[in-house]
């Protein structure tokens, strides 16, 4: 970014609590900007930990959302306490428990950007970019995808996003969010060892989903969020305790399957979704990649880095 | 929001009809014209319009982000209404009824300036009451399946209102709702499903029917003024104005028989109320003396039917923070939504279910779901 | 990626993807049953291209292997709404 701008670390926590309450805080990942309102200490705290790095502006002309994390107008406030996310007044979502507040917030802002982007074409997948060049992760619930992009972010790959590959119809580029990274459970262990500097938000803990944080995305994915990178892999990651690392090439045909079914939008693109995943899955390479152990998942990935599709400048 | 500017209701409105004068707004107020667009679901109209219009180029770069992300989906939701009509076709070609399709998908099959820039939800079609087990049946082996309804909702449905519960197809995602009437049967002012039947239309190269031009806008301005929420109720206006011209310029006995026609079908209230609040809200021409006609015929018009016009027009204005949120459309809709609810049942059946519905809200959600 | 009325493709060395215009669907279909749709649409019949096609990619297979094998083809095909009935052979 050239010119100077703001990151939310230069306000006091007072200060973001204010323009919070206000609704007057805009938050910019990547291309998005997200006006938010809140008047929980507990949401304000999280975006001043997991957000320090990433540039605001207070009361801006124009924001692409405008969200709420508050508590129900009803007995919900105060028997079996919960939360809920509103864009632009409406609710999308039943509420939650009242501690997970911060991660509402965050699964709100994906769904803003899975359901109303249409811009592009939306991947349930992380996406990071090395030299140029982007790798996609499309995978299920459970497949470690995020264990997986929270450790290459840190050992040489830009992050662009844990949960949204957005990709560009006209040009085929992905666009980076560089949004915390969503973990839980062992992962939260795991990456703690593997990354002992990292920075977490708050901890929730779920019946159904277990213990859930944020891991606050590194300096450097966040500093150069406003560039796109080119796909040349994807991989579709699958964790399996005890199991060396694999790598096996895929057919395009059934890669093409399971990427539309990981897209939120494919359906409603039509024509431009075909067009646009047939493309891409073109252009990549394609792999599944089996593992269980971060530093043999990093070296594979280091050597794949080096390893072009055809037909790659 | 706190300094947001915002944009009058009746300013949203004259951009919905003149997108080339979003030309001059600048990009705050491009912000709440945007998120008041969204919230009525007119954000593809405008984006239509916008296009249309050639102005597309001529506005912020964030703010056709947002335009064309609209214009994608509605371009595409117009196909995906042809491909899912299709399926439909397919799955009930063996039951012997007619097959009627409503509002939104009958405006795409007709090819009426009333679909452009729609966001369609679910596929309405109409068929016979009898023939509402085969259909239903039908579809079910087709791949819809009849949705996790409590048997409370269930026996609502079949019992009192004019529909099946909406069906979705688990492969597509898609929900069609299956009609006998386009009232409820308890509701005091049903109509003869017979005679909207009788006077349906084939359209060509395919196996459904649409209304007439007169049903298609009596059944529009009927649904408007019989429905609880309003979050739509100015797209339907639109909608309404855009049959309304269209017919008019079609035919010059129209707006006689449209007339007429609700005269026969008992429904002048809600055609009255639609020509009276698409002419005061959206400038729509309506000639006078068919509305001196539906005068006559809901003669006297009392003081009732005046209150509930001005009502009405409060409560068709956006209810949201963009237009300032102005109390007196909350009050408005707070009274419409009770109307609507009173209309389609009994009161003594309808507070039973608003106290039911209350009562599952605040227990429902527990720590243990998402 | 060819276009022509009906289907949008994509062919790859190991498949190809079909947007179906006409329903909205998308498939995707090997090599063999693609053929067999492009037979379909030329007003050939469908059984015998995508038996040819099967025959040059696994020349160890018996006779009789290939047409059962080919009959699986054609059903898939019909089942997913891409091939009409009359037009199998």
């Amino acid at each position: 970014m050239s010119r100077p701008f703001r990151r939310v670390a230069d306000l006091s926590l007072a200060e973001l609590r204010q323009h919070l309450r206000a609704g007057s805080f805009a938050l910019q990942t990547g291309s998005l900007t997200s006006r938010i309102r809140s008047g929980l200490p507990d949401v304000a705290r999280s975006i001043h930990v997991l957000y320090g790095n990433h540039a605001f502006e207070i009361a801006p002309d124009f924001s692409d959302f405008h969200v709420e994390v508050r508590q129900p107008r009803n007995l919900r406030r105060w028997i079996r306490r919960q939360v809920e996310f509103l864009i632009d007044g409406e609710r999308p979502f039943e509420p939650l428990p009242r501690d997970q507040a911060p991660a509402f917030l965050e699964w709100g802002l994906n769904w803003c950007i899975a359901a109303s982007c249409h811009q592009w074409i939306t991947i349930h997948a992380a996406c990071l970019e090395r030299d140029g060049l982007a790798i996609v992760l499309p995978a299920p619930p459970g497949s470690g995808k995020s264990t997986l992009c929270a450790a290459l972010s840190h050992r040489g790959w830009r992050l662009l996003s844990d949960e949204l590959a957005l990709l560009d119809p006209k040009t085929l580029l992905a666009h980076a969010l560089a949004r915390p990274i969503n973990l839980k459970n062992a992962s939260i262990e795991l990456i703690r060892a593997f990354e002992p500097d990292s920075v977490w938000g708050p901890e929730t803990y779920d019946t159904a989903k277990g213990r859930v944080t944020h891991l606050r995305p590194p300096l450097d994915s966040v500093n150069r969020m406003l560039q796109p990178a080119r796909p040349a892999w994807i991989v579709f990651p699958r964790y399996e305790a005890g199991a060396p690392p694999l790598l096996t090439p895929r057919s395009k045909a059934q890669t093409f399957i399971h990427f539309t079914q990981n897209s939120f939008n494919y359906g409603p693109l039509g024509r431009s979704g075909f067009d646009t995943c047939a493309r891409l899955i073109s252009q990549c390479d394609c792999y599944d990649f089996s593992y269980s152990k971060l530093d043999d998942a990093v070296e594979v990935f280091d050597w794949l880095s080096g390893q072009l599709p055809a037909g790659t400048v | 929001m706190s300094n947001c500017v915002t944009i009058a209701a009746r300013d949203f409105v004259e951009l919905i009809r003149f997108p080339e004068r979003a030309v001059a707004i600048s990009l705050a107020q491009w912000d709440s014209l945007l998120r008041v667009a969204k919230h009525t679901n007119l954000i593809g109209r405008l984006a239509e319009g916008v296009i249309c219009k050639g102005i597309h180029q001529n506005l912020p770069p964030k703010v056709r982000t947002h335009l064309d992300s609209a214009y994608v989906l509605t371009t595409h939701q117009r196909e995906a209404i042809g491909w899912e009509l299709r399926h439909i076709s397919k799955a009930l070609k063996n039951v012997d009824t007619d097959i009627v399709v409503l509002k939104g998908a009958a405006y795409v099959l007709r090819g009426s300036s009333a679909a452009q820039g729609r966001l369609f939800g679910d596929v309405d079609v109409l068929v016979a009451r009898t023939a509402l087990n085969n259909t239903e049946a039908a579809l079910m082996v087709h791949g819809w399946t009849a949705g996790q309804h409590d048997p409370y909702d269930q026996k609502f449905y079949r019992q009192w209102m004019h529909e099946i519960p909406p069906m979705t197809n688990r492969a597509r995602g898609t929900v069609i709702d299956v009609h006998h009437n386009i009232l409820p049967t308890i509701a005091r002012n049903c109509p003869n499903v017979d005679l909207l039947l009788a006077a349906s239309q084939p359209v060509p190269n395919t196996t459904f029917r649409t209304f007439c031009a007169t049903d298609m806008v009596i059944h529009s301005a009927t649904h408007l003024f019989h429905e609880s929420e309003l979050q739509n109720g100015l797209r339907d206006l639109f909608d309404l104005d855009s049959l309304l011209t269209e017919f008019s310029v079609a035919s010059t006995d129209f707006w006689i028989e449209l007339a007429d026609r609700a005269a026969l079908l008992r429904l002048e209230l809600p055609v009255y109320l639609a020509l009276r609040l698409t002419k005061a809200i959206i400038g729509t021409s309506v000639p006078g003396q068919v509305l001196a006609k539906l005068e006559s015929s809901m003669q006297p018009v009392s003081r009732r039917i005046k209150a509930l016009e001005a009502i009405y027009l409060r409560a068709l204005m956006p209810d949201h923070p963009g237009c300032g949120n102005h109390w007196s459309t909350t009050l408005a809709r707070g009274a419409v939504f009770l109307r609507g609810h009173f209309l389609r049942m009994p009161p003594t059946l309808l507070s039973w279910h608003l106290s039911r519905k209350l009562v599952i809200r605040l227990f429902r959600n527990t720590s243990r779901s998402t | 990626m060819k276009a022509n009325q009906r289907f949008l493709v994509q062919r790859w060395s190991d498949g190809c993807a079909v947007f179906d215009q006409e329903t909205g669907d998308t498939h995707t279909l090997d090599l063999p049953s693609y053929e067999g749709l492009v037979a379909m649409q030329r007003g050939l019949p469908v059984e015998e291209t995508v038996y040819a096609a099967l025959c040059s990619l696994h020349p160890e297979m018996s006779a009789d292997e290939l047409a059962r094998l080919a009959q699986d083809c054609c059903s898939r095909l019909e089942q997913s709404g891409l091939l009409e009935n009359e037009s199998r052979n």
